[in-house]
């Protein structure tokens, strides 16, 4: 190896060590980069990136689902203590969490009984250059927002 | 929360923190449970020999003096059985006091009782599991000897605690013959 003080030894573009430390190179980014594995995964984008509720439905969400996981614990450890067994307390347990899965995760029209109200787009032909960047820009972040929902 | 990935991460991480607390609770609970078991231990009769050939690669065992104790034991375990009980350890140990140590226990006899089936202990003319024999190799000295019945609930979730159940005294005599034998 050469030290890096020294000019590095003239090296053919096409050499096979170049090629060679080329290839590994890419191979090391793909097996250590966490945003290569990120985009790979956007196969999985429409199943865990869909499912949006406004912001009122978020709210409700959030206090519904803490009342139900309460309640769950509740009744879970009185069904357990009046029957006397461990396994009853868990497994009841489960079935109230799989109930709360049911209840909050897949976006249901009460979740959704607020959308947001976006102010309407500018009328296009007016002053040029002010009117084109806009229209640009907010062309740019309407296209953020995924496509599934009114919300 | 606005998607499914977010409102299934939050709602699973709560879920799992009830799941401590609930977990939590039931542990700390347990030994809350009242339980009334009834047990009751004799003691038929205590043998002190020397010269028995438990290690031969340990010399100076054949001349130590040891204990056979015979014993009965009558037990009903079967309330101590609640929903957080995984397996009930009872035990038998002597306790003495030797010169030069204060406090001397050993464990005689063990058993595990895994069920309310196994629960009703009914034992007669049983001998010591484990071999009885004082640190000193003899028990000259020995005195305020008991012979104490443990019970041990292991629970499923929390700490295990010792229920001392009933405690009868012991005497350890010395073995005959063995001041002047030479250990052989």
């Amino acid at each position: 190896m050469w030290h890096r003080t020294q000019k590095p030894p003239p090296g053919n573009p096409r050499s096979l060590s170049f090629l060679a430390s080329a290839q590994l190179r890419l191979v090391f980014i793909r097996f250590t980069s966490v945003v290569h594995f990120a985009e790979s995964m956007d196969f999985l984008k429409p199943v865990f990136e869909s499912g949006r509720i406004d912001f009122e439905g978020q709210s409700l969400a959030s206090s519904l689902s803490t009342l139900l996981i309460a309640c769950a614990g509740a009744v879970a450890l009185a069904a357990g203590f009046v029957l006397q067994r461990l396994d009853v307390c868990f497994y009841a347990y489960a079935l109230c969490i799989a109930a709360t899965y049911a209840v909050v995760l897949p976006p249901w029209p009460f979740f959704r009984r607020h959308p947001l109200v976006w102010l309407p787009r500018k009328a296009r032909g007016l002053a040029s250059g002010a009117s084109s960047s806009s229209a640009q820009s907010r062309r740019t972040l309407v296209e953020d927002v995924s496509d599934d929902d009114s919300c | 929360m606005y998607n499914f990935l977010q409102r299934l991460s939050a709602i699973t991480s709560f879920a799992m923190s009830t799941l401590m607390v609930m977990a939590i609770l039931i542990s700390v609970t347990t030994p809350l449970i009242p339980s009334s078991p009834t047990h009751s231990l004799t003691l038929r009769g205590v043998q002190t020999t020397t010269g028995r050939r438990v290690d031969t690669l340990d010399k100076k065992s054949r001349s130590a003096e040891y204990a056979q104790l015979t014993f009965d034991v009558d037990a009903d375990l079967t309330s101590m059985f609640n929903w957080n009980t995984k397996l009930l350890f009872a035990y038998i140990t002597a306790d003495y006091r030797a010169p030069g140590f204060e406090t001397n226990r050993v464990v005689v006899w063990d058993r595990i009782v895994r069920n309310r089936r196994q629960a009703k202990l009914r034992l007669r003319k049983h001998q010591n599991k484990y071999l009885l024999r004082n640190y000193a190799l003899t028990f000259e000295g020995v005195e305020a000897a008991n012979l104490t019945l443990h019970i041990n609930p292991v629970p499923y979730l929390g700490l295990m605690y010792d229920r001392s159940a009933t405690s009868i005294p012991l005497s350890l005599p010395r073995a005959a013959g063995s001041a002047g034998q030479a250990g052989r």
